[in-house]
């Protein structure tokens, strides 16, 4: 195995980002985006892979088709109307939206069409209830300037965003119809080729770009970078869903590897010159596995599923031939079936192993008329699955021959890309019937330019001089997703815009660090702990205990968090007596080290006091109390 | 179970609950001998009126049906009707038959509005081509406004003004309900 050399193999990536507009109302209805914590309605379909109006199926809605879920949604009428439910016809475009995709294809410098046609984008996974998604293309070329450097912008197009998906099990699948609708900006850029690091430097020069307009929405989910993927040689892979940008290096890193490992993989097959996989070389072996002492084997049975096998001539060792760490055949066949809802397979390179003895594999062989030097696969599941997972086993091997097929692809957490889906084919687009064209006028582009927002750096002296903000607070701040946040809760003069800041930009992301969960955190939340803060209800510390208390599930709401936490402002009389209780308590260490003891007094006093009164206000008390004892004391 | 006069259909000649609203929640409901109001629109938080009342009655309400003689609508046009309200098909069509009477009335300045013949829901002329027709031909959709609540609203409008635009945007404006989200 060796380390991959990036810069030899021929990378590309192009960058496409979604995010959402800051409207005030669904891109096609008059529903507000809101997000809501309970549904009213609810109501379940099943979608079905239709031609389009071309007359073509398209390759990913059929594939999505074959496992043919039960799509259930769940809808509350704040944020969803008959719209959303595909119930009736879609509304007029929403002008809002459309001035916000004009604003930011001028900012791009890109040329924006006379007129707009909505398009469907054929969608079966149910994220959109009619099964397409709309979508219309509003401008194309212009550049992204990073750094001097310019990078080249494909296309802009406005979208509606899918609903989103709440739970997704074997045959059944929820989503909510809040966030369907929202409009949407998708830029594509031009594949560049650049080192990883580089793209991050690009998708958040492009991100910047788009929050300074000031009508963008912030917040987990709200923008999305998807990352087209190629090396040398290679079909384009899709990376899916890279919600942050940290996550964007690794994940090109091992895409790059996994088509390099694939590549390498190709040219070792073709040189062996296998004969083709045919429907012939696929046998039932049911009745051979009854025998086997396997665990995985004797369940699959006991379930009802078959047991069939693939032979493939000369194969042996193929499957596990491995060029970079983690790049196998094997791997790759084992996630491809699990989107037949089928747990894995086992194939030749791996066995004997899992409770499979040698004695099985010899009767196979037999079966299956091969030899040593031979591969099979082994692969269990429902008779109405399985042929469907057999097929597609069959056809990757064959793709295997060329390198690396072009597909939609998943992130893991730990950086790696798992298969999602075949890479749609252009007949997944044709045009809304519903919808007429619409003409955009000279005076609305006008009108965009004139809103260009000032660059990034102009925007961030701004910032910090409207707040009086160090430049690295400013940054963090408009990089967060607070910035709107932060500026709400300033607009009340009484609190400190340094101190909100810090506690938005880095006393949250401890707590996120330390693995509490950002999103039960809501903005109003953080509202109402500033407005408390404000009328001297807690003290600056509470802030923290009080979004630590939510972020880790432990209250609901603010004032749950503050019950739960015994925070409440004391009065002065009370903390007097704690105070002096305390001193009484330690009088000794007061007498011996003197004003020195403040130190350790402070930390008692603050055990019982923390949240309640602010460590300043302790603190100055307290050594007036001691300084007080002390002249006493030297009086007598 | 309160209604509103712009939302509210008879539905049933004799029943009891005869009276439903459409498209909408019942403006006042009775809970537990309580009224409780259902009302959220801006129109009902004002406590001062200023009543506007115009009306001019030459106003028809016109149901298409297939088979409709386009000579109706002519003999509509000479009697000096100002406006024409049509409860349409579906999602608010009339027959090709009537499109040249449809002009005709165009250019004498009536005003024309669409709404639909469904219980519920509201008209989209653009999803059809014959709605993108009529559309064309100057004809205004009229959202889901009840066909019966079109017609005396545009009793009213008429009152009101003889200015065909001033016309066209009172009757798209939501005045009391009469077209709801």
């Amino acid at each position: 195995m060796t380390e991959i050399n990036l810069d030899k193999i021929g990378l590309r990536v192009g960058l496409e980002i979604h995010q959402q507009l800051l409207t005030n109302k669904k891109l096609f209805c008059n529903c507000r985006p809101l997000e809501s914590d309970e549904y009213v309605i609810r109501f379940s379909r099943k979608l079905r892979a239709t031609k389009s109006e071309l007359g073509e199926y398209d390759p990913a809605a059929l594939f999505e088709n074959r496992k043919s879920k039960t799509i259930i949604y769940y809808a509350n009428p704040q944020s969803s109307c008959l719209v959303e439910q595909d119930e009736e016809p879609p509304h007029e475009i929403d002008l809002d939206a459309i001035n916000i995709a004009l604003i930011i294809a001028c900012s791009l410098k890109s040329s924006i069409f006379s007129e707009i046609h909505t398009m469907r984008k054929i969608v079966v996974d149910g994220s959109n209830t009619s099964g397409f998604q709309r979508t219309m293309l509003v401008a194309q070329g212009g550049y992204l300037d990073v750094e001097g450097k310019h990078v080249g912008v494909q296309s802009l197009c406005l979208e509606e965003d899918a609903a989103k998906l709440i739970k997704d099990k074997e045959t059944e699948r929820s989503y909510s119809l809040d966030r369907l609708g929202v409009p949407l900006v998708e830029i594509a850029l031009e594949p560049v080729d650049v080192s990883p690091s580089e793209i991050k430097k690009i998708a958040l020069t492009l991100g910047r770009l788009l929050r300074i307009t000031k009508k963008v929405t912030r917040g987990i989910g709200s923008i999305r970078q998807d990352v087209n993927i190629s090396v040398m040689g290679s079909g384009v892979v899709e990376v899916k869903g890279v919600q942050q940008l940290d996550q964007l290096e690794k994940i090109i890193e091992y895409e790059a590897k996994r088509q390099h490992g694939l590549i390498l993989i190709s040219e070792r097959l073709r040189n062996l010159k296998l004969e083709k996989v045919l429907k012939n070389d696929v046998f039932d072996a049911t009745e051979l596995f009854r025998s086997c002492n396997s665990k995985i084997i004797k369940k699959a049975i006991s379930d009802g599923s078959v047991i069939k096998s693939i032979r493939i001539k000369n194969f042996a060792g193929l499957f596990s031939y491995e060029p970079y760490e983690g790049i196998r055949l094997g791997k790759e066949l084992g996630q491809l079936v699990r989107f037949y809802g089928i747990g894995g397979i086992f194939h030749s390179d791996e066995l004997p192993n899992y409770g499979i003895e040698n004695s099985d594999i010899q009767r196979l062989q037999k079966l299956l008329e091969i030899s040593s030097n031979d591969g099979f696969i082994i692969i269990a599941g429902e008779n109405s699955k399985i042929d469907f997972a057999i097929d597609s086993i069959i056809k990757r091997i064959e793709d295997a021959k060329n390198g690396v097929p072009a597909e939609t692809r998943g992130t893991t957490p730990s950086g790696e890309t798992v298969f999602l889906r075949p890479r749609p084919g252009a007949s997944r687009m044709y045009p809304e019937t519903d919808i007429p064209p619409l003409v955009i006028t000279d005076d609305q582009i006008k009108l965009a330019k004139t809103n260009i927002p000032k660059s990034w750096d102009e925007s961030l002296i701004d910032i910090q001089r409207k707040y009086a903000l160090n430049a690295q607070l400013a940054e963090q701040i408009f990089d967060s997703e607070y910035l709107h946040l932060f500026e709400k809760i300033c607009l009340d003069k009484r609190h400190s815009p340094n101190f909100v800041a810090s506690i938005l930009c880095s006393t949250i992301t401890n707590l996120q660090r330390q693995g509490l969960n950002i999103s039960l955190l809501k903005p109003e939340d953080v509202l109402k702990s500033f407005e408390l803060l404000s009328t001297n209800k807690i003290a600056k510390e509470s802030i923290e205990i009080i979004f630590e208390s939510i972020m880790s599930n432990k209250a609901k709401s603010v004032e749950e968090a503050i019950k739960k936490s015994a925070i409440t402002s004391l009065d002065e009389t009370k903390l007097n007596m704690i105070l002096d209780n305390i001193i009484h308590d330690n009088i000794k260490i007061i007498m011996r080290d003197g004003i020195r003891s403040l130190a350790p007094l402070m930390g008692i006093a603050m055990k019982e006091l923390r949240g309640k009164v602010s460590g300043e206000q302790v603190n100055q008390l307290l050594e007036k109390k001691i300084q007080d004892l002390l002249l006493d004391k030297n009086k007598n | 179970m309160y209604h509103l006069g712009t939302r509210v259909r008879k539905i049933h000649t004799s029943k009891r609950s005869a009276f439903q609203t459409i498209g909408g929640d019942p403006a006042f409901l009775i809970l537990d001998k309580k009224i409780q109001k259902n009302l959220e629109h801006e129109y009902f938080k004002n406590k001062n009126y200023s009543p506007k009342i115009n009306y001019d009655t030459q106003v028809t309400l016109v149901k298409y049906y297939p088979g409709f003689d386009p000579k109706l609508l002519t003999t509509i046009i000479e009697l000096g009707y100002r406006a024409i309200i049509f409860e349409g098909t579906g999602l608010g069509h009339i027959g090709k038959t009537l499109y040249e009477s449809v002009k005709k009335a165009k250019e004498r300045g009536l005003f024309i509005g669409m709404t639909s013949q469904c219980i519920d829901g509201r008209v989209r002329m653009t999803v059809y081509e014959s709605g993108r027709d009529l559309l064309n031909l100057g004809v205004i959709p009229l959202d889901n406004m009840i066909p019966e609540t079109a017609l005396v609203k545009a009793m009213w409008a008429l009152g009101n003004t003889k200015n065909i635009d001033e016309m066209k945007s009172l009757m798209l404006e939501n005045i009391a309900s009469e077209i709801t989200n």
